[in-house]
C-alpha cells in the first residue's frame, strides 16, 4: 500500500525538485499490486483537520477560502457557520479589485449559497465584462468568465448582448491559443504550451458556452471535444493502473503544481464543459476515468492544503459527474471464517465512499492460491444489501476449505446508459479460517534396535494434558498426531514445531512433515547426542501448531522427558552461550570490604610488669651482694686534682648512660652521637687522670 | 581590523555552539534519509513531534546524490533517521562505512527495516550487531499473538514483552501493546552493547508466509529480536527496528485486539513506544555528567598528595543528569566507587544527598602502592560514567609506629639495671680497700 501511495505523491513532490530524476527511476523499479479502497473516514476527518477556519470566518485569502469551502464540500459533514463566512465573502467582495479574488469570493459565495444585495453584484458584473473585454491570456479570460457564470442571474436584458459579443471574441482567443496536441498557450506571448493551461482554457470555454448558450456553436464544441481526446491520448500511465496528465515543462505562469494540478485542472474542465455541452458529446473511455481514480485515491490525503484541495476536487468531481462515475471494489474483510460461517462481502462504492443504484456484481473465479486449480465459483452473482453499497454471497460451501483464494469480479449495470463503471481492479484475496482438527496423539519410546515400544501413551488434544517420559541414547521419540481441515480434507499448516527444551533454556527445534494427513516425527537420540551437545537432564516437550488458516493454534505442553545421555567427550561442542538476563548484565556489584591484618597476639600489661620486676632482681641482688661482700669506697681521692678527675669521670659515665636513657625516650641518633663524642672526650681525659692516680697509688703501695 | 575578525570567530563558533554538545548533550540537527518523500506524510506524527521537540530535521531521498554527513571534516548532523529500507545504494558519498563512522564518532542512529530490506541496511545494522534474517522473504510470523484486522496472514504482531527500563521507555508505563509488521534479528548474547527492547514471543518464527517450511527457521522463539537498541562505549546510541511501520500514523492509531484476547485497546501502544525511544536515543534522558570527585581525610578539608595505609578517607562526586533542557541532580542508590589496585580492594555504594552530590567514607586498606579512586557506572539505558582519579598509598614511617611497647617492659627494665649495675660495680671497682 505504502508503495503505491508513494508513487503517486511522489510525482508532484519529484516534479519541482531537482532529485525528480531519482525519484522517477525508482518509481519505474516497484510494481505494486494494491487493492484500492475508497476514501475512509478516517481519511476524511484527516482531511479536514487540514483545513482551519480563522475568526473573521474565513480560511485566509478570498483563494484559501474557496479552497476549504470546496474541499470541505467534498468531505461532507462540516459544521461550518455559513453566516459568518458569507459575511467575510461579502466584505471581500465589495472591497476586492481583481477578478482573480471575485472570481473565488463569487465560487465560495456558490458553495454557501450567500444571499448579497444586488446593487453590490451588477457593479461586480459590469467590472467583470470589462476585465473579459480586456483578457489577453488564458488566465485573464477564466477568472471574468467563471465569476460571471456565479452571478449569470444578475446579466441584465440591456447589457446581455453587449456581453455576449464580448465572450464570443473570448471564446475565439481561448480557441486560438490551443495547439494541436490538445494543449493549451497561456498567452501569445509564450511559447510553451501547458496541459493546466487547456483544463483552464477548458473550464472557461465552458463557462462561456454556457453564457451565451450553444446556439451556432458547433464547430467551438467540435474543437473542445476534439482537444479532449487528444489530451487523453497523451495520458500517461503507471505500473499499478493510476493514470495522469504529465506537465511537460514548468509552469510558471500559474503557480505550478505538476501533474498533479495540470490532472485535476483538466478533469475539472471535461467535467465542466460535459454538463454544458452534454455528456455524449466527449467520448472518454471509462478505463482513462479509473485510471484516474486510482491515481487520486493511490497517494493518500496530501498534507498541503492547496494540494489537498487539488486531490479532493478531483475526488469530488469522479465522485458525480455527468460523464463517468469510477467504481472502487473493496472487501471489508478478507477474512472468511467456518465456525461463524462468514458470507463473503463486497463493498461497491463511489470514491468518497458513497453508495451506488444498484448493479449487478458477478464472481467470474476463484481460485485457491497455492495451487492453481479449478475456480470453485465461477459466474456467481452476488446478492445486494440495502444502502446500495454492500453486496453479500453465501461464498463458503463444503467444497471451499480452509486457506486462500484469489477472486475476480465483474461489475455490470442493468441500465446500460448508466454512468457507473468499474474503476480500480477487480480481483481480490480472501482468506478461509476453520478450527482444526487434532487426533490420535501419540508418544512413544522407542528401543532402537528391536523396534519394540518401551513406553507408549496416548494424549487428548482437547484436553492437553501432559506426560512424563523417561529415555536413554539407544532409544527414540516417536511422535505422531493427525490433522484435519473441516471438511475432512489433510491440513498442512505452516508452522508445526516440537521444542525441546532443556533446563539450562538450551532450544532444539524440530519440524514435523506430514504424509497426507498424518504427522510424524522420530527422534533417534544416539544420531542427536551431539546435538544435544549430550546435555542430560530434564527437558520440557512442547509442541506448537499455527497457520494463517488456523482458528486453534495449539501450543502444547506434552510434558517433561527425563533424557539420559553419555558423557561427552574431549573436545565436544559447547552449546552457545544462553544470553545472560539484561537485568543482571547490568546489576550493581557486590560490595568488597577491605579485611585488614590483626595485630600480633601480645601477653598481657600485668604479665610484662611481673617480668618486669624479675629483670630489675638481679641489680637489687648485685646490690646486696656488695652489701654482704663489705664493699667500700675508700680509695675514693678526697683532694686536689684526683678528687676533680674522679668526680668528673663518674658524672661523664652517669651522663653517657642518661643520654642512652634520652636516646630510647625521644632523641635520635645523630644528636646522641654528637654528644656522646663530647662527653666521651671529658670522660676519656677526667678517666686517664684518675686512672693514672690510681695506678700510681697501687705502685706505691707495692713499692711500699 | 578587529571588528571584521570577531565576527568571523562569531560565525566560525556558530555551528559549535548549536548542537550536540558535552555540555548541550541534546541532538539538535537529523538527517532523515527516507526511501520516497511520502513517508513524510505517512510517518508525520513521529516526524511532527520530533520537530515539536525542537529538532531539525532535514529530510533527503536515500539515494539523492548530493547526500553528505561530514564536510571538511565536520559533521553536519547530530544524528540519523535511516526510513529507507529499500534504498540499494546510499547517495552523496554515504556508504556504510560512513555511516559506521557517524556512529563511531558518537552520533546517533535509528534505523528502521521493513520486509524489503536492502543490503546496505542489513550490513549497517549487522555492523551495529544486529543480524536481520539472512532470508530476504521471511518476516515474523505469530499465529499466537497477532492482531484481529481485515487481513489475515498473521504478520502484524502484536507485542508486550518490552524490556523494563524507564531510561528507554519512560517512566509511565505503555498500557497498550506495540504493533509490529516486519522482519526479525538476532543479537549475539555475548554482547554488551546491544540489549533487546522489544522481543517476540516464544511461539513466533521467521519465514516467508506464503512458502511451505523446508527446514527449521533461522529464528524462533524469544530469540527472535524486534527492536534493539545499542548503547556504544562511546554513548553513541543506536536504534534497530524490524519494522519500519511501527513508526507510522496507521499503527499510532489503530485500534488493537490480540486473537484470543476479549481486550480491545482503541489505539496501540506504538505512538509512546516510538517517542519515548526517540527521546532516548536523542539524548534527553539516561544522559549523565559527572564533576568534581573529591577526596579527603576524615575531619579535613584538602585533598592530600597521598595517603597513609589505614587512613580514614571521606569521598564524594557529583553526577548529574540531562533532561533535555537542563542538568539536575541525579538520583540513584546503586552508584558505587571502587579503591582499585589491579582488583578492587574497597567496593562501596555511595548515599547521595538528593542533590547530586554523592559521598561516602572507608578506611585506607593496610596495602601500599599505587591506587585509583574508580567510578563506574553501567546501567541499562544510562550513558556508562567511567571516571577515576590516581592516589598513591604509603606505608607507616619509622617513627609512626607505636613505641613502650608494654610487652618488652622486660627487656628495657633489664636494660637500664644492667647499665646502673655497671655505674655501681665501677665505682666499688676503681675505689674498694
Amino acid at each position: 500500500m505504502a508503495a503505491a501511495v508513494w508513487n503517486a505523491r511522489n510525482l508532484a513532490k519529484c516534479w519541482e525538485s531537482a532529485i525528480g530524476l531519482a525519484c522517477l527511476v525508482l518509481l519505474c523499479s516497484t510494481v505494486p499490486i494494491l487493492a484500492l479502497h475508497p476514501l475512509s473516514e478516517a481519511d476524511k476527518a484527516a482531511a479536514r483537520q487540514l483545513f482551519v477556519l480563522k475568526d473573521d470566518g474565513s480560511f485566509g485569502s478570498s483563494e484559501e477560502t474557496y479552497h476549504a469551502l470546496r474541499s470541505l464540500q467534498v468531505l461532507g459533514n462540516n459544521n461550518l457557520d455559513t453566516s459568518l463566512t458569507c459575511g467575510f465573502i461579502s466584505t471581500s467582495l465589495t472591497s476586492s479589485k481583481n477578478a482573480k479574488d471575485l472570481f473565488y469570493d463569487l465560487k465560495a459565495a456558490e458553495i454557501l449559497q450567500c444571499e448579497f444585495a444586488e446593487d453590490a453584484v451588477t457593479g461586480v458584473v459590469s467590472g467583470l465584462l470589462t476585465a473579459a473585454k480586456e483578457a489577453t491570456s488564458i488566465l485573464d479570460y477564466f477568472y471574468p468568465v467563471g465569476a460571471l457564470v456565479s452571478v449569470k442571474e444578475y446579466l441584465s436584458e440591456e447589457n446581455f448582448e453587449d456581453a455576449k459579443a464580448t465572450l464570443d471574441v473570448a471564446l475565439e482567443s481561448i480557441k486560438a491559443l490551443g495547439q494541436s496536441d490538445g494543449t493549451w498557450r497561456y498567452s501569445h506571448k509564450e511559447t510553451d504550451s501547458s496541459v493546466k493551461a487547456a483544463g483552464l482554457a477548458l473550464e472557461a470555454a465552458a463557462g462561456i458556452l454556457s453564457l451565451t448558450g450553444l446556439e451556432s456553436k458547433g464547430s467551438e464544441i467540435n474543437y473542445l471535444t476534439s482537444a479532449i481526446n487528444k489530451l487523453f491520448d497523451n495520458i500517461e500511465s503507471y505500473d499499478d493502473g493510476a493514470q495522469y496528465f504529465d506537465e511537460r515543462s514548468v509552469d510558471k505562469v500559474s503557480g505550478g503544481g505538476g501533474p498533479l494540478a495540470a490532472t485535476s485542472t483538466v478533469l475539472r474542465g471535461v467535467s465542466v464543459l460535459a454538463s454544458i455541452a452534454g455528456s455524449k458529446r466527449l467520448k472518454v473511455g471509462a478505463d482513462k476515468f479509473a485510471g484516474l481514480a486510482t491515481f487520486f485515491l493511490s497517494m493518500g490525503i496530501l498534507e498541503n492544503p492547496a494540494e489537498a484541495y487539488l486531490q479532493l476536487d478531483a475526488l469530488g468531481i469522479l465522485d458525480d459527474n455527468s460523464l463517468i462515475v469510477p467504481l472502487i471494489l473493496s472487501l471489508p474483510s478478507s477474512v472468511l471464517s467456518r465456525t461463524t460461517n462468514d458470507k463473503l462481502q463486497v463493498a461497491i462504492t463511489t470514491v468518497l465512499g458513497s453508495g451506488t443504484p444498484p448493479l449487478v456484481v458477478t464472481i467470474k473465479s476463484a481460485v485457491p492460491s497455492n495451487e492453481k486449480s479449478n475456480s470453485i465459483w465461477s459466474h456467481q452473482k452476488l446478492q445486494a444489501l440495502e444502502g446500495g453499497k454492500f453486496y453479500s454471497f453465501e461464498f463458503l460451501s463444503d467444497k471451499t476449505d480452509v486457506g486462500k483464494y484469489d477472486l475476480n469480479f465483474e461489475i455490470s449495470s442493468p441500465d446500460k446508459l448508466s454512468r457507473y463503471a468499474a474503476g480500480g481492479p477487480l480481483a481480490s484475496t480472501v482468506t478461509v479460517t476453520g478450527k482444526i482438527a487434532i487426533s490420535d496423539v501419540e508418544v512413544a519410546v522407542v528401543d532402537s534396535d528391536t523396534g519394540s515400544a518401551d513406553f507408549i501413551t496416548k494424549l487428548d488434544s482437547s484436553k492437553l494434558l501432559s506426560t512424563t517420559i523417561s529415555a536413554n541414547h539407544l532409544q527414540k521419540l516417536k511422535i505422531s498426531f493427525e490433522m484435519t481441515s473441516p471438511s475432512h480434507a489433510p491440513f498442512n499448516p505452516q508452522q508445526v514445531f516440537l521444542k525441546l527444551t532443556h533446563e539450562s533454556k538450551v532450544e532444539q527445534l524440530y519440524l514435523i512433515k506430514p504424509s497426507g494427513k498424518h504427522f510424524e516425527l522420530t527422534l533417534d537420540f544416539l544420531g542427536l547426542v551431539e546435538k544435544l551437545y549430550y546435555l542430560s537432564g530434564q527437558y520440557k516437550i512442547q509442541l506448537i501448531i499455527g497457520d494463517a488458516t488456523m482458528e486453534n493454534p495449539l501450543n502444547w505442553d506434552l510434558g517433561s522427558l527425563e533424557l539420559d545421555l553419555p558423557e561427552a567427550p574431549e573436545g565436544a561442542i559447547k552449546p552457545r552461550e544462553v544470553a545472560a538476563d539484561v537485568a543482571s548484565k547490568y546489576a550493581p556489584k557486590p560490595e568488597i570490604a577491605h579485611i585488614f591484618r590483626l595485630p600480633e597476639k601480645r601477653p598481657a600489661a600485668q604479665i610484662s610488669a611481673g617480668f618486669l620486676i624479675v629483670t630489675l632482681l638481679p641489680l637489687l641482688g648485685f646490690l646486696f651482694g656488695l652489701r654482704f661482700l663489705g664493699a667500700n669506697l675508700k680509695g675514693f681521692p678526697l683532694s686536689g686534682l684526683p678528687l676533680l678527675s674522679a668526680l668528673g669521670f663518674h658524672a661523664g659515665i652517669a651522663s653517657i648512660l642518661l643520654l642512652y636513657f634520652l636516646f630510647w625516650l625521644k632523641l635520635n641518633l645523630f644528636v646522641t652521637l654528637k654528644l656522646l663524642g663530647f662527653l666521651g672526650l671529658f670522660t676519656v681525659v677526667t678517666g686517664h687522670f684518675i686512672l693514672s692516680h690510681l695506678a700510681d697509688v697501687s705502685s706505691k703501695v707495692k713499692t711500699a | 581590523m578587529a571588528l571584521p575578525l570577531s565576527i568571523i570567530v562569531i560565525i566560525a563558533l556558530l555551528p559549535i555552539c548549536w548542537g550536540f554538545s558535552e555540555e548541550q548533550p541534546t541532538d539538535q540537527r537529523v538527517l532523515v534519509l527516507l526511501d520516497d518523500i511520502a513517508l513524510k506524510s505517512t510517518h508525520s506524527i513521529f516526524f511532527k513531534s520530533l520537530l515539536d521537540r525542537g529538532y531539525e530535521l532535514d529530510f533527503k531521498i536515500a539515494d539523492d546524490p548530493t547526500l553528505a554527513l561530514q564536510r571538511y571534516g565536520k559533521y553536519l548532523y547530530d544524528a540519523l533517521i535511516l526510513f529507507a529500507p529499500a534504498v540499494e545504494g546510499l547517495g552523496g558519498s554515504l556508504d556504510v562505512a560512513s555511516v559506521i563512522d557517524f556512529v563511531d564518532s558518537g552520533h546517533d542512529l535509528i534505523l528502521a527495516a521493513d520486509t524489503s530490506t536492502s543490503e546496505v541496511i542489513r550490513d549497517i545494522a549487522t555492523e551495529c550487531g544486529a543480524d536481520f534474517d539472512e532470508d530476504i522473504d521471511a518476516v515474523v510470523i505469530d499465529h499466537f499473538n497477532y492482531a484481529l484486522t481485515s487481513e489475515n496472514d498473521h504478520t502484524l504482531i502484536v507485542s508486550t514483552d518490552f524490556i523494563n527500563s524507564s531510561v528507554i521507555l519512560g517512566s509511565n508505563d505503555i498500557k497498550a501493546p506495540v504493533l509490529f509488521r516486519g522482519i526479525g534479528h538476532s543479537v549475539n548474547p555475548a554482547s554488551s552493547l546491544v540489549v533487546e527492547i522489544l522481543i517476540a514471543s516464544s511461539t513466533a518464527y521467521s519465514a516467508n508466509p506464503s512458502v511451505e517450511l523446508t527446514d527449521r527457521p533461522a529464528l524462533t522463539g524469544t530469540s527472535i529480536g524486534l527492536v534493539s537498541v545499542v548503547q556504544a562505549r562511546n554513548n553513541a546510541r543506536v536504534v534497530i527496528s524490524g519494522s519500519l511501520d511501527l513508526f507510522s500514523d496507521r499503527f499510532f492509531h489503530s485500534a488493537v485486539q490480540k486473537f484470543g484476547s476479549l481486550t480491545k485497546y482503541p489505539r496501540s501502544g506504538n505512538e509512546d513506544f516510538a517517542i519515548e525511544l526517540s527521546r532516548w536515543v536523542f539524548h534527553e534522558r539516561g544522559h549523565l555528567k559527572v564533576v568534581n570527585l573529591q577526596h579527603h581525610k576524615a575531619g579535613e578539608k584538602l585533598e592530600p598528595p597521598m595517603y597513609r595505609i589505614s587512613d580514614q578517607l571521606e569521598f564524594s562526586i557529583e553526577i548529574y543528569e540531562w533532561s533535555g533542557k537542563h542538568w539536575r541532580p541525579f538520583q540513584a542508590s546503586d552508584v558505587q566507587v571502587q579503591f582499585y589496585m589491579m582488583s578492587p580492594y574497597v567496593l562501596k555504594t555511595l548515599t547521595h544527598n538528593k542533590k547530586g552530590l554523592y559521598s561516602t567514607s572507608f578506611q585506607v586498606p593496610d596495602v601500599y602502592g599505587v591506587f585509583q579512586f574508580k567510578v563506574e557506572y553501567n546501567r541499562l539505558g544510562y550513558t556508562s560514567l567511567a571516571v577515576s582519579k590516581q592516589i598513591p598509598v604509603r606505608p607507616f614511617r619509622h617513627n609512626e609506629y607505636e613505641r613502650f611497647i608494654p610487652a618488652a617492659y622486660p627487656y628495657y627494665g633489664s636494660a637500664f639495671s644492667m647499665m646502673t649495675g655497671f655505674f655501681i660495680f665501677g665505682l666499688f671497682f676503681l675505689y674498694h680497700k
